[in-house]
């Protein structure tokens, strides 16, 4: 599936070539009522060139198409290579042992069972009294090969779910309604239970919901909330980002001083069947798991081939799922001492990765007061992702969602809402 | 798809007759961060789409490349060119990285509290030809978008500031205000005091940026009338009535120049055109692409693919909210106790329910009608669509437009553009 090389190439001090193609169907449905479909096909030849100019390296890639033009498009990449340049650096060296990751089925479901999975979904949805407004359910499979000048190269294959759902309840402007995203390598995994449940409890209880009232008060977050905030624990253990300048922490530096549970989080591309798997990164090194914070500490910083040599620890190979180990206490108990606000999905979750500061909208919540669950929707949650992490407390059960595996809910002790 | 893939369908010349689509997106970004410099181009999007509608069912088959051989019918073409007044392919790539590392190295030295410089230039060419049994139109559109980005660190805290120009054009956007460039140190440093507001409501005046994210979530969103058809929009109960005050007037435009989602016509073919979607707080109707105006007896002209691997959906252009006849002094001069919203981070939709949710990086006191230069920081502002816009009291005769990439939901990312002139109203922070 590789495109050949064009003998311009050898004008490039290194190089690695990825290679994709992949085939997928999308479906659409509207009330229940399939009104579009597509099939299509994507290939792409990535071909990343470095080139060393007196001592120090550049690099920018071709994008081949396998025909007469590829030597012109691989000459303007190494112009342009020429010009971007930075310290030196080099490939990782060496045979590599890439790991062997589940990422596909035996056999990617065909279009007739696609489509019971979609009735099977709306019937789920029906009963519970919702209807099922909006649902596309994407389908497919991709396959990659990795080859390089420094001598490594790999193929693998992986599968990929995509659900856009929108479950809705009543009529008229009494209506509600919820929205889902879900990815998964494997149809069965793309909707679990516990995800459908509390989007129906959600439909269900909007139009009763009430603003919060305004305080600051212990806020619990479940696990589809918390990978967008472990986002900025990403940056802030990004070699790339310590090397130009924006951290101010490095390895052995305490990110997050905890007053409640530690806070130890890895990084591990290699879990079977997690969308974000990979066994390789762009500059060839392998997939491995890295213990990014421990105890609030940072142990390691990511990097590639570039930013792992300019701090010395080499590259990491790719992040992949943000691991968090859980805690001691039930998830349930994450409820009591109230007032406590559960929060169920927030309209947009979306943390500053420098700062750390958030503000969100609360798209359905309860709140926990005086052995009642009040629903309540709209006002907002607002704190810092770092200051929080320092006194919270981690659910013991365990939930996974794309880039995320870890609590499955989170209690932080002090937010501010602001509602009623 | 009945077992026949696109490349049989060409092969045998079924394309011929059929609504075909070939586009091709080819972006590059040139940045500097910090010390560090970057070429990158994005791989290229380029692909061919034949579709045909069956039994109330719309079929794509999509492929990689740029398959004119199969639609030559010989039609007159019409071309559309957008490229700018210095069209990006003519530009050398030296001259780009130049001027991004002369922006880099002037930020570089104004502070030593600055620790990290990032500049970026992005280009995205785009080529779109859509052919029919009626028409074959052909365009070209170059978007350009320079953003500087600094922080700041001063006793444990870092902060940011950063300025930007964006818009349908070519490599003459990249001339920035010297104003801005030199205001924005000291406004990232200002920021290193910045507090969290007291949750509460407020009269705020909205920024040209704040004010054109809410037209884009309050009635951009909402009035895509696919959503009409899945009869998950609260706005077509509401057409015709009133939902603003008479300050609200909402606009979408793709042909609005020095706008960032502009183009000539739409992914389905049919020619852009200005549509009003609130006329001084009157809904009067949404945007459609051309599978929801066949259904609605709607007007055309906004559907718009992320590129040849995903479908079209009915998306927003340009969305600004129209200019009044104040001056922003005089807004913000009617406020006893109030905050300009200033620098958004993000905003979301809520087509069903009509919630608001804008957050703005920064805002600013008003008290007695002056600005006190005490700085909030990171804010939420939250409310129900219609209390929000029938509470805008107030619109200066400014404008200015703002780039983005808008989702639908969390997927389908199109470029677009917001914008509109400061607001007064009442809202809700946190």
């Amino acid at each position: 599936m590789s495109a050949p090389l064009p003998q311009e190439v050898r004008g490039a001090s290194e190089w690695v070539l990825t290679s994709t193609d992949a085939e997928e169907t999308q479906l659409y449905w509207r009330l229940g009522t399939l009104h579009a479909e597509r099939a299509v096909q994507t290939t792409s030849h990535e071909l990343l060139l470095y080139r060393d100019v007196d001592g120090q390296r550049g690099s920018a890639s071709a994008h081949l198409a396998g025909d007469a033009g590829d030597g012109e498009r691989v000459a303007t990449a190494l112009t342009a290579a020429g010009l971007a340049l930075n310290p030196p650096y080099r490939l990782p060296e060496g045979p590599a042992s890439y790991p062997d990751i589940d990422l596909a089925a035996p056999s990617l479901p065909d279009r007739e069972a696609l489509m019971d999975w979609e009735a099977g979904v709306r019937r789920a949805i029906e009963r519970a009294g919702a209807k099922a407004a909006h649902l596309e359910l994407f389908s497919s499979r991709h396959h990659a090969a990795l080859t390089a000048s420094n001598g490594r190269g790999h193929t693998w294959h992986g599968d990929q779910f995509l659900l856009d759902l929108v479950v809705a309840s009543g009529e008229g402007d009494a209506s509600t309604e919820f929205r889902l995203m879900q990815e998964a390598r494997l149809l069965g995994r793309l909707l679990p239970d516990r995800v459908l449940d509390r989007a129906l409890a959600a439909v269900r209880d909007r139009s009763r919901a009430v603003l919060p009232p305004t305080g600051r008060m212990p806020v619990v977050l479940p696990a589809s909330e918390l990978a967008t905030l472990l986002s900025a624990v990403w940056v802030h253990t990004s070699g790339q980002y310590l090397v130009t300048g924006m951290l101010q922490k490095k390895v052995g530096d305490a990110l997050i001083e905890s007053e409640g549970d530690p806070i130890t989080i890895a990084a591990d591309p290699t879990l079977p069947y997690a969308v974000t798997s990979a066994p390789t990164d762009a500059s060839t090194a392998p997939a491995r798991r890295l213990q990014l914070l421990e105890g609030g500490v940072i142990r390691a910083m990511h990097a590639d081939a570039q930013y792992g040599a300019y701090l010395g620890s080499g590259p990491t190979g790719p992040v992949g799922t943000l691991v968090w180990q859980g805690g001691s206490v039930s998830a349930a108990d994450l409820l009591k001492d109230g007032p406590v606000l559960e929060v169920l999905a927030f309209s947009a979750n979306m943390p500053d990765p420098m700062t750390g500061a958030f503000a969100a909208e609360i798209k359905m919540g309860y709140l926990h007061r005086n052995g009642e669950r009040i629903p309540v929707a709209q006002g907002s949650v607002t704190g810092n992702v770092f200051d929080a992490l320092r006194n919270c407390r981690l659910a013991r059960e365990l939930e996974e969602s794309k880039g995320y595996s870890g609590p499955a809910h989170v209690r932080f002790e002090e937010l501010q809402v602001a509602g009623s | 798809m009945e077992g026949r893939t696109l490349f049989e369908l060409a092969a045998d010349g079924a394309a011929q007759g059929r609504w075909v689509s070939m586009s091709r997106v080819r972006g590059l970004t040139v940045a500097a961060l910090g010390p560090t410099v970057e070429v990158r181009q994005d791989p290229p999007r380029e692909g061919t789409v034949v579709r045909e509608v069956r039994a109330g069912v719309q079929r794509e088959w999509a492929v990689p490349g740029w398959h004119a051989d199969w639609v030559e019918r010989g039609l007159r073409q019409e071309t559309f060119d957008w490229s700018g007044e210095q069209p990006v392919d003519g530009v050398p790539l030296k001259e780009k990285l130049e001027a991004v590392t002369r922006l880099r190295d002037r930020l570089q030295g104004k502070d030593p509290r600055v620790v990290q410089v990032m500049v970026r230039y992005q280009e995205l060419v785009e080529e779109t030809r859509v052919v029919t049994e009626a028409f074959d139109r052909h365009s070209r559109v170059g978007r350009v978008h320079f953003l500087a980005h600094i922080v700041v660190h001063r006793d444990g805290r870092s902060e940011y500031e950063y300025i930007g120009r964006g818009a349908v054009g070519g490599f003459e956007l990249t001339q920035l205000d010297d104003a801005q460039i030199d205001g924005m140190v000291e406004q990232a440093l200002r920021l290193l005091d910045a507090e969290p507001v007291e949750p509460g409501t407020y009269t705020v005046v909205t920024h040209p940026e704040v004010s054109g994210v809410l037209a884009h979530e309050a009635f951009g969103h909402g009035v895509e009338m696919d959503l009409f058809l899945s009869d998950r929009a609260r706005s077509q109960r509401y057409i015709g009535q009133r939902v603003g005050s008479e300050y609200a007037t909402i606009i979408d435009d793709p042909t609005l120049r020095g706008g960032f989602g502009g183009y000539p016509f739409d992914d389905d073919g049919n020619l852009a055109a200005p549509h009003v979607i609130l006329d001084q707080g009157i809904l009067v109707g949404g945007l459609a692409d051309a599978d929801a105006a066949a259904a609605l007896h709607a007007s055309a002209g906004n559907g718009r693919r992320q590129d040849y691997s995903r479908k079209v959906y009915p998306r927003m252009s340009n969305t600004y909210f129209k200019p009044g006849e104040s001056s922003p002094e005089e807004l913000i001069a009617g406020v006893e106790r109030g905050v300009y919203l200033q620098r958004v981070e993000s905003g979301m939709e809520d087509p069903r329910n009509w919630g608001l949710q804008i957050t703005c990086h920064y805002g600013q006191e008003i008290r007695d009608g002056q600005l006190t230069g005490r700085l909030y920081r990171t804010l939420g502002m939250t409310g129900y669509v219609p209390d929000v816009l029938q509470s805008i009291d107030g619109a200066a005769r400014d404008f200015s437009m703002w780039p983005g990439h808008c989702g639908k939901g969390w997927k389908e990312w199109v470029t677009n553009g917001t914008g509109g002139p400061h607001l007064r109203m009442t809202a809700r922070l946190g």
